[in-house]
């Protein structure tokens, strides 16, 4: 048995949950959080989503079958989970998500959390230009590094589709710098 | 040249184009540099409050360990929905059986007293009988004879002039 079958069968077993999830805690926030971040920009909303995510986990750790890996699995409710909450916003505001986003990447420069230079937000504005899920490729390919192989376990997409996906991105991306 | 002895063969043959690898690492750090033009580029610029991943454990535990009774929204539109689509299928079911013709189901007496409800005249119920209804089977002919004096009678009693004429 892989040592991740293991911490599976300690987070659903009710003696050992809280211990295992609190590890689960440790292991995977801060990546789960720069993850959600990036989609969602602002701090309270990320936070928001967090927990959400955390909490779906946890209550919903017995349906797990260990088909993909834990990570994985981890990724893909927090990407939901920050559609979903884009939507909302979006749909409270009455405006469609992608104007939720660029309204809050015009809100960044008033942003505490948000220490960027100028070309940092220039790329901010560049990537929330993007369609959104080609904002969720570039994010994961550009800042977080993960591999192709783990993309397409997360969302659920072929690693062809990813790659033409971030490939096109890519060139929007640096178009849209260059002209501003 | 000796032919065809492949272990005398330890030169594959390549070559590089003049002063190459003195150049090499001029080259290279001129590219390093031109990366470096934009930093930062690799940072996506936000931050976070302080502490804040040491204390969201505490708040993700405590959530979990309140009222673990699923919230239902008030402004959820699903029961609306449900409550819609249960009473449209109730006044289909009710249109359905109240707008039943009853066909079979009418009596002859309620027709009678419709009838009679109705005080159609002789003349009315006659214009409403189709040729295919007068059927000489259903006339009883008596024996009785018209007499004269009584026809007579009744025909200036009962027609015009004009018509007779006619």
């Amino acid at each position: 048995m892989t040592d991740e079958s293991k911490f599976i069968l300690r987070l659903k077993d009710p003696k050992s949950k809280e211990a295992a999830f609190r590890e689960l805690l440790q292991l995977y926030k801060e990546r789960l959080y720069w993850h959600i971040r990036k989609i969602v920009i602002s701090h309270d909303d990320a936070d928001d989503v967090l927990q959400n995510t955390f909490i779906k986990v946890y209550r919903s750790i017995d349906k797990f079958k260990g088909e993909s890996k834990l990570f994985s699995w981890l990724y893909r409710i927090a990407t939901n989970e920050s559609i979903t909450h884009i939507n909302k916003n979006a749909k409270r505001l009455h405006i469609n998500n992608e104007e939720q986003k660029t309204y809050a990447i015009d809100n960044l420069t008033a942003d505490v959390y948000f220490e960027g230079d100028e070309i940092q937000l220039k790329l901010q504005q560049a990537i929330a230009s993007l369609p959104e899920k080609q904002q969720i490729v570039f994010n994961m390919k550009y800042f977080d590094e993960i591999k192709y192989k783990d993309m397409a376990d997360i969302l659920e997409t072929s690693e062809g589709a990813l790659k033409a996906s971030y490939h096109i991105a890519v060139k929007k991306i640096e178009t849209y710098l260059t002209s501003n | 040249m000796k032919k065809g002895n492949l272990h005398n063969i330890n030169d594959p043959g390549f070559k590089t184009p003049e002063n190459y690898f003195e150049s090499f690492e001029e080259n290279f750090m001129k590219k390093l540099e031109g990366t470096e033009s934009i930093p930062n580029l690799n940072d996506p610029g936000f931050t976070v409050p302080k502490d804040y991943f040491n204390l969201v454990d505490d708040e993700i535990f405590n959530k979990l360990n309140k009222d673990d009774t699923p919230v239902i929204s008030l402004n959820s539109r699903k029961p609306v929905y449900y409550i819609a689509g249960i009473a449209a299928s109730i006044v289909l079911i009710l249109a359905i059986f109240i707008n039943k013709p009853f066909g079979d189901e009418i009596s002859v007496e309620m027709v009678e007293a419709y009838l009679e409800d109705r005080d159609l005249s002789s003349y009315e119920l006659a214009e409403l009988l189709l040729d295919s209804d007068l059927l000489e089977e259903d006339f009883v002919i008596t024996e009785t004879s018209f007499e004269e004096d009584n026809l007579e009678s009744y025909l200036l009693e009962n027609s015009e002039i004009e018509l007779i004429i006619e």
